[in-house]
């Protein structure tokens, strides 16, 4: 993050993603430029997520077509918000984790790729991550990631929810990466 | 007060008077940087290369008089700062396309515990840890989270963004190499919290850089005595 400085990122004066607040930014470097992807609110509060570039010592240039990733449809896990992405690069595609809430304010982690990091196509409804047990089945937050060659390894957080008290723990998940269809 | 009442203003055929005030405070708050909503434009539409951050304000300036001309000059020049204001910070761009594009889908070998706990009673991360980053240096793996121990002055609820504590920890231990696999050791204490500085002296000014770099040290040192 040092490199976008401390006002690279503030909240948009024109625009509709970030208007009002921006949060969790997440910074790749790709082909000698940093991008950052944020969660961006707007005055109806709604949190997506958006993208720009840091270009020299110029403040962030935000994507004019932010957000990069909207709100689900009615009943999804993201019909709330969305939040924390978590971007590499992988198979020659870029891929993000989020947080996405939905109207019980259950987070899970969904998956999205894109092929120009600008144009992002949510994954199916069944490669949501969620927690397996009953004390982290309402909370999975924050990723971060790391990739070796195949291998990314993802970190996060569980939770237990409501939030307090409070269980929040960091776990590490490997994923893999196979060539195969994607359907 | 937006350019959007601007226009009503001046559809509504009201005094210049108050129009000109209308536009008097636009050029204010975009000269200070504030929030002015949609943009604006001349009367023909939006500005060329300037889209959606800077939407079109179609007004229907009043023509053929001179007091006309004069109100569509300071129109049309409120509408250029303000496009050139909220266009400077937007663009059209994509990141590079990547080699090597074929099709692939994931498979997630999650492990069966987590990696990094709360801490014991007391300590600063006892009640929660959270928000983790993970970066990979000179071999070792640092894990940059956040703590909370409930305490006052502590944030309330930290699953809100807001809430960070500080970066901290770095494993110091060349099992680190192999991330996942041990229960993490931490420090006894934060690198940064709340914009204070820590015994590690940690300035407030730039918490996150200097908590790196103290967190870097920390652990060379670790590594050299083959402990933490």
């Amino acid at each position: 993050m040092g490199a976008f400085g401390g006002a690279g990122a503030e909240a948009g004066t024109s625009g509709k993603l970030g208007r009002t607040r921006v949060a969790d930014p997440y910074v790749i470097h790709v082909a000698g430029r940093y991008y950052m992807y944020y969660l961006g609110q707007d005055r109806a509060r709604r949190q997506r997520l958006g993208v720009g570039v840091q270009r020299r010592r110029r403040p962030l240039t935000k994507l004019r077509s932010n957000p990069v990733l909207g709100l689900g449809a009615e009943g999804a896990f993201d019909e709330n918000g969305l939040g924390e992405p978590a971007v590499w690069i992988s198979q020659g595609r870029y891929w993000m984790l989020y947080t996405g809430r939905d109207r019980k304010e259950h987070r899970r982690l969904g998956l999205a790729w894109s092929l120009d990091g600008a144009r992002w196509d949510k994954m199916r409804p069944d490669t949501v991550i969620s927690g397996g047990q009953e004390w982290n089945s309402k909370v999975l937050c924050d990723p971060s990631v790391l990739v070796d060659g195949d291998v990314v390894r993802v970190w996060f957080v569980e939770a237990m929810w409501p939030p307090r008290p409070s269980a929040c723990t960091v776990k590490s998940v490997t994923q893999s990466l196979r060539p195969r269809v994607l359907t | 007060m937006g350019p959007g009442s601007v226009q009503r203003r001046l559809q509504s055929g009201r005094t210049r008077t108050a129009a000109h005030r209308s536009t008097q405070h636009s050029t204010q708050s975009a000269l200070a940087g504030r929030e002015v909503g949609g943009g604006v434009a001349s009367s023909k539409g939006s500005i060329a290369g300037c889209a959606d951050p800077c939407m079109s304000v179609r007004a229907k300036v009043p023509a053929g008089t001179g007091s006309g001309r004069r109100l569509a000059l300071i129109f049309v020049g409120v509408a250029l700062v303000l496009a050139l204001d909220g266009c400077s910070h937007f663009e059209a761009f994509t990141l590079p396309l990547q080699p090597g594009g074929r099709e692939s889908t994931l498979r997630w070998e999650p492990h069966a515990k987590p990696v990094l706990a709360r801490g014991g009673t007391g300590e600063w991360d006892s009640v929660d840890v959270l928000n983790p980053s993970i970066v990979q240096h000179a071999g070792l793996y640092y894990n940059l989270y956040s703590g909370f121990d409930a305490r006052p002055g502590t944030p309330a609820s930290p699953l809100l963004p807001t809430a960070c504590v500080g970066p901290r920890w770095a494993r110091c231990s060349p099992r680190a190499r192999s991330p996942g696999r041990d229960p993490i050791s931490r420090p006894t204490a934060p690198l940064c919290s709340q914009g204070r500085s820590s015994s590690t002296g940690i300035r407030p000014a730039h918490p996150r850089a200097s908590a790196w770099r103290a967190a870097e040290t920390r652990c060379n040192g670790c590594v050299r005595r083959s402990r933490c």
